[in-house]
């Protein structure tokens, strides 16, 4: 993995929306991680861990309240800095942010609620191309046919309106549209968590191959473990806005660390025998409030192996083996081995 | 895959029914005739003939006073009825489109902004509410006292009476426009705010836009007749309905069709706006339904 060159560097990245003069909500608290070029970083956590928002965050739809996003694309040249030194996001300008949107691009999670209903599908991929390029009406009209191709739509979808496609239609306008400025960079936001199995199946290949062609890296947000497992290079946990673990995807499955990754994990359902008398770490209870979050470690609460100085101290961030990070005093002697 | 765009789809949904399509056909008629005014009748409206004052129309046939060609008879001044009726519909239609036109201008300029920025949003409102606080009729009293009667500054007070309510509607829409994930998405496209309220928010509030639109030149149309009775709108001799019946009050007793006709022809343009608007709303804009 170290030998892989740093696409983003996250650094105490913290969000918190304010509710009321008193209640603040913490959605993402002092996260710290890169994300290398070319890979599929995975991001899981229940709802409302705030893995959208750290993904809104990063593409600096949501302005950080702390923290930093640096950036190491090619746009970097572009605001005449070296790719190894890096821009951080959150410091720059409008216009200059405007000019590393081109890099970073977003899918969501509803392609019915990301397309304007009043706009047709053309339209919505050659505006991609008008907003960042500077093509002619022909040229943007080839460009476009030519995505609507790749994707796996037809050229006569050209001039047609959101509402006249299916879901899985619709996804892959939104991937068109994403991938029309030639990105180094698409956060996925659930973006197939809305779709049915046999067409997530094709969208995920879909995304797949077009990886592999453009040099893409993701930064995929999902819940469906299952998804991440066979789609991610590498996951990460999110709790409560709070880093768990991060690990590469096969190592995270074969020897999760944080107990509450093991739940998580647990929770999945196995069809067959194997899993038919497993004993299941079942979680209890909701997630706490993010307006007012445990003190110590934010698991605490719902945690089978609390113990007493996870109730006042949260636990440091640190890596126990090559690539695998963890939160958790379990493992504060950075013994590899589980206690 | 041919798109009925959005403009037919929703006229052949409006001539569906059947109310909505009599009023469709009425105004379209109405703008016919006003528009066409001379090829319509023979008369100047300001012609006048004192020695044929106040001649019934065609409904007294049997007396035997009816003057040839007056087929709705004459007024006070011996001026034909039917062409003061169709070039005071001129003015009076002329009026409630342009003044609804600059209204909904400025109401839709005051109403994006408010609803897209919140810092303007208290700055805008606020202004609003100062406009809002007077009854219609006073503001436009106050306008035309200042300004001086002309059927110009008439048209001035309609339009800046009508500013505040456009800039509320469209505040509210552009309110949950903005909230749309499609705007956050094109945003993360690398739009500005020009682009996105240009291209994206005024093109989804253009329904809201078109209903209140409609409704809101009946309205202007009462208002002008309004200011004209009051002898603030548009000055005499030019024919116009409320100042047609204004005129006529005096004669009340002896020739009430004066009143009656114009009256009908308020009436009739008024309801048939306030209908198509209704259904414009059903089919354009469910949401805004009360």
């Amino acid at each position: 993995m170290s030998d892989k060159k740093i696409l983003f560097e996250i650094r105490d990245l913290c969000k918190s929306f304010k509710l009321s003069k008193k209640r603040t909500l913490k959605a993402v608290n002092n996260v710290s991680f890169d994300i290398y070029e070319g890979e599929k970083f995975g991001v899981v956590g229940e709802s409302g861990c705030g893995k959208s928002t750290l993904g809104r965050v990063i593409l600096q739809l949501y302005e950080a309240s702390s923290g930093k996003v640096i950036y190491h694309g090619p746009a970097a040249e572009r605001l005449n800095k070296s790719r190894e030194e890096g821009i951080d996001l959150c410091s720059l300008s409008k216009r200059e942010m405007r000019e590393v949107r081109k890099d970073i691009q977003m899918i969501f999670q509803d392609p019915a609620a990301s397309l304007d209903p009043r706009e047709t599908v053309g339209d919505a991929i050659s505006e991609a191309l008008r907003l960042n390029t500077r093509l002619d009406a022909k040229a943007r009209r080839e460009t476009t046919e030519n995505l609507l191709q790749t994707v796996g739509l037809k050229a006569e979808h050209y001039n047609s309106y959101p509402n006249s496609l299916s879901g899985g239609q619709k996804q892959r306008v939104g991937i068109a549209r994403a991938i029309a400025v030639d990105p180094s960079f698409i956060v996925l936001d659930e973006a197939v968590s809305a779709l049915d199995v046999s067409v997530k199946a094709q969208i995920l290949k879909l995304l797949n191959q077009i990886s592999e062609n453009r040099d893409l890296t993701y930064f995929f947000i999902t819940h469906d473990l299952g998804v991440a497992k066979h789609f991610c290079d590498r996951i990460m946990v999110l709790y409560l806005g709070n880093v768990c673990e991060l690990a590469p995807a096969k190592e995270l499955f074969k020897n999760r660390l944080h107990p509450y990754t093991e739940s998580l994990l647990d929770a999945v359902p196995r069809l067959g025998l194997a899993g038919r008398n497993r004993e299941r770490e079942e979680l209890e209870g909701e997630v706490p409030s993010p307006i007012d979050p445990p003190k110590g470690c934010p698991f605490h609460t719902r945690c089978k192996k609390c113990m007493e100085i996870c109730k006042n101290e949260k636990p440091a961030y640190k890596e126990v083996s090559e690539g695998h990070f963890v939160a958790c005093h379990l493992y504060d002697d950075m013994n590899n081995n589980k206690i | 895959m041919n798109q009925e765009s959005f403009f037919r789809s929703s006229v052949r949904k409006l001539l569906k029914n059947k109310l909505a399509t009599v009023c469709f056909i009425i105004v379209v008629i109405e703008l016919i005739l006003v528009i066409g005014a001379p090829l319509f009748t023979s008369f100047d409206p300001n012609e006048v003939s004192v020695m044929n004052r106040l001649r019934p129309g065609f409904w007294a046939e049997s007396t035997g006073k009816v003057l040839e060609g007056h087929w709705l008879g004459t007024d006070e001044m011996g001026r034909d009825v039917w062409s003061r009726l169709l070039y005071g519909g001129r003015v009076s239609l002329a009026v409630g489109f342009i003044s609804m036109t600059i209204g909904i201008t400025i109401g839709t300029v005051f109403g994006m902004l408010a609803g897209f920025y919140k810092r303007l949003d208290n700055i805008i409102m606020r202004l609003m509410d100062i406009l809002f606080t007077f009854p219609g009729v006073l503001l436009a009293l106050l306008i035309v006292a200042m300004l001086g009667v002309s059927t110009v500054n008439a048209t001035i007070a309609i339009s800046l009476w009508s500013v505040p309510s456009f800039a509320r509607m469209i505040r509210g829409r552009v309110l949950q426009i903005k909230e749309e994930e499609y705007i956050l998405a094109i945003r993360s496209l690398g739009a500005g705010d020009i682009w996105i309220l240009s291209r994206h928010v005024l093109k989804n509030a253009l329904p809201t836009i078109i209903v209140i639109a409609t409704m809101r030149i009946a309205g202007s149309i009462m208002s002008i007749a309004t200011l004209s009775y009051l002898g603030l709108g548009v000055p005499a001799p030019t024919a116009e309905w409320g100042g047609m019946i204004s005129s006529a009050k005096t004669f009340m007793y002896a020739a009430p069709y004066l009143i009656i006709i114009p009256g009908i022809a308020v009436v009739i343009t008024v309801v048939c706006f306030n209908i198509l608007g209704d259904k414009l709303r059903d089919i354009l804009d469910p949401g805004l339904k009360d």
